[in-house]
């Protein structure tokens, strides 16, 4: 008797939690890194869609980012990942030809220095180098995140610098803060809020900048080896040449 | 780690290095990808079938995963009483 209630239990258990309890390792921002990294010796394949839409010259411009990065946990701590192909589909945008387009392939690295739980505050360092088509890029993020309970708090401060041309003369600089808060409503779904705040320097050697600010919500699924995350972000700033919205989309399978 | 959690593991027969062990693979590994549940959340039963179905996913090997489900049921132990 006791067994076959021990084994109701279990089904029940199984029918009502199987699908939340067996995730990825699931991102619950888009626009943002979190400062955990992938278990030692797991693989995740992760592909990414951004589309993007604005105005730039009096003439409307779409465009959609594709990445396929391949995640490999290393150690207890570090976390290395190669994107494999970036690459876009894009119309009316200036100076660039209509269509497919490769872009760049890139390495990236985190490593975690403390815990969001355990730690006053969890903290984990990036560093992402691409190069692609007349294209050099580097990539340096600070990852802050703190949990309080079901609640995911998180901050990204980052700094790229690219290089472009033939002979990579082009040169431009970036600093981005990024906020986000998320809110585990169950363990298979979560939904939050990401802030991105840009800071554009064209030109290294000149004090000429442009500041972008993109607010907008996020929702994460997961169930079984993957998960699903989507973000959508309004422009709140009049930035000509910058897009008026921009939805990213990330979808993880663990191996 | 507490008094209470390493005295009710002593109960179960889990020495306190298995459950320093289970506590530091509970909170790195578990929050790869969702937040920490409260123990008291899910039964003695249902915990050990839970953390078993993640396992594979968090990159726990078995006597990990077991120290994991000790450690957790070490600090229900002490919550419930």
């Amino acid at each position: 008797m006791h067994s076959r209630t021990t084994f109701l239990s279990l089904c029940v258990i199984a029918l009502t939690f199987s699908p939340h309890f067996c995730f990825s390792g699931a991102r619950h921002f888009t626009f943002l890194y979190e400062t955990t990294t992938s278990a030692p010796g797991s693989i995740e394949l992760e592909n990414w869609v951004t589309f993007r839409t604005g105005n730039s010259h009096d003439q409307r411009f779409s465009e959609l980012d594709f990445r396929h990065e391949f995640e490999f946990g290393i150690t207890d701590r570090l976390q290395l990942s190669v994107y494999v192909a970036d690459w876009r589909y894009q119309t009316g945008v200036a100076d660039r030809a209509s269509g497919f387009a490769y872009s760049a392939s890139a390495v990236e690295a985190i490593y975690n220095l403390t815990n969001p739980v355990v730690d006053p505050i969890g903290i984990s360092i990036y560093q992402e180098v691409k190069v692609g088509d007349r294209l050099v890029e580097s990539e340096s993020k600070l990852i802050v995140q703190r949990n309080f309970g079901p609640l995911i708090i998180a901050y990204n401060a980052t700094l790229e610098a690219v290089w472009e041309g033939s002979g990579l003369e082009d040169q431009e600089g970036e600093f981005q803060q990024a906020l986000g808060a998320s809110y585990e409503l169950s363990p298979s779904f979560s939904a939050g809020l990401e802030m991105l705040h840009e800071f554009v320097f064209p030109k290294w050697d000149t004090n000429e900048h442009r500041q972008n600010f993109f607010i907008g919500p996020n929702v994460s699924v997961r169930s079984g080896r993957w998960f699903a995350t989507v973000t959508a972000l309004a422009q709140a700033t009049q930035t000509a040449d910058e897009p008026d919205w921009q939805v990213r989309t990330i979808v993880g399978f663990g191996f | 780690m507490t008094y209470e959690v390493v005295h009710a593991g002593a109960r179960a027969h889990i020495d306190e290095s298995t459950l320093r062990e289970g506590r530091t693979l509970f909170v790195s590994r578990c929050i790869e990808c969702h937040t920490l549940p409260i123990v008291s959340r899910y039964d003695a039963v249902a915990w050990p079938w839970l953390v078993n179905d993640m396992s594979a996913r968090a990159g726990l090997k078995p006597a990990e995963r077991d120290a994991v489900v000790a450690y957790i049921l070490a600090v229900r132990a002490q919550t419930n009483k």
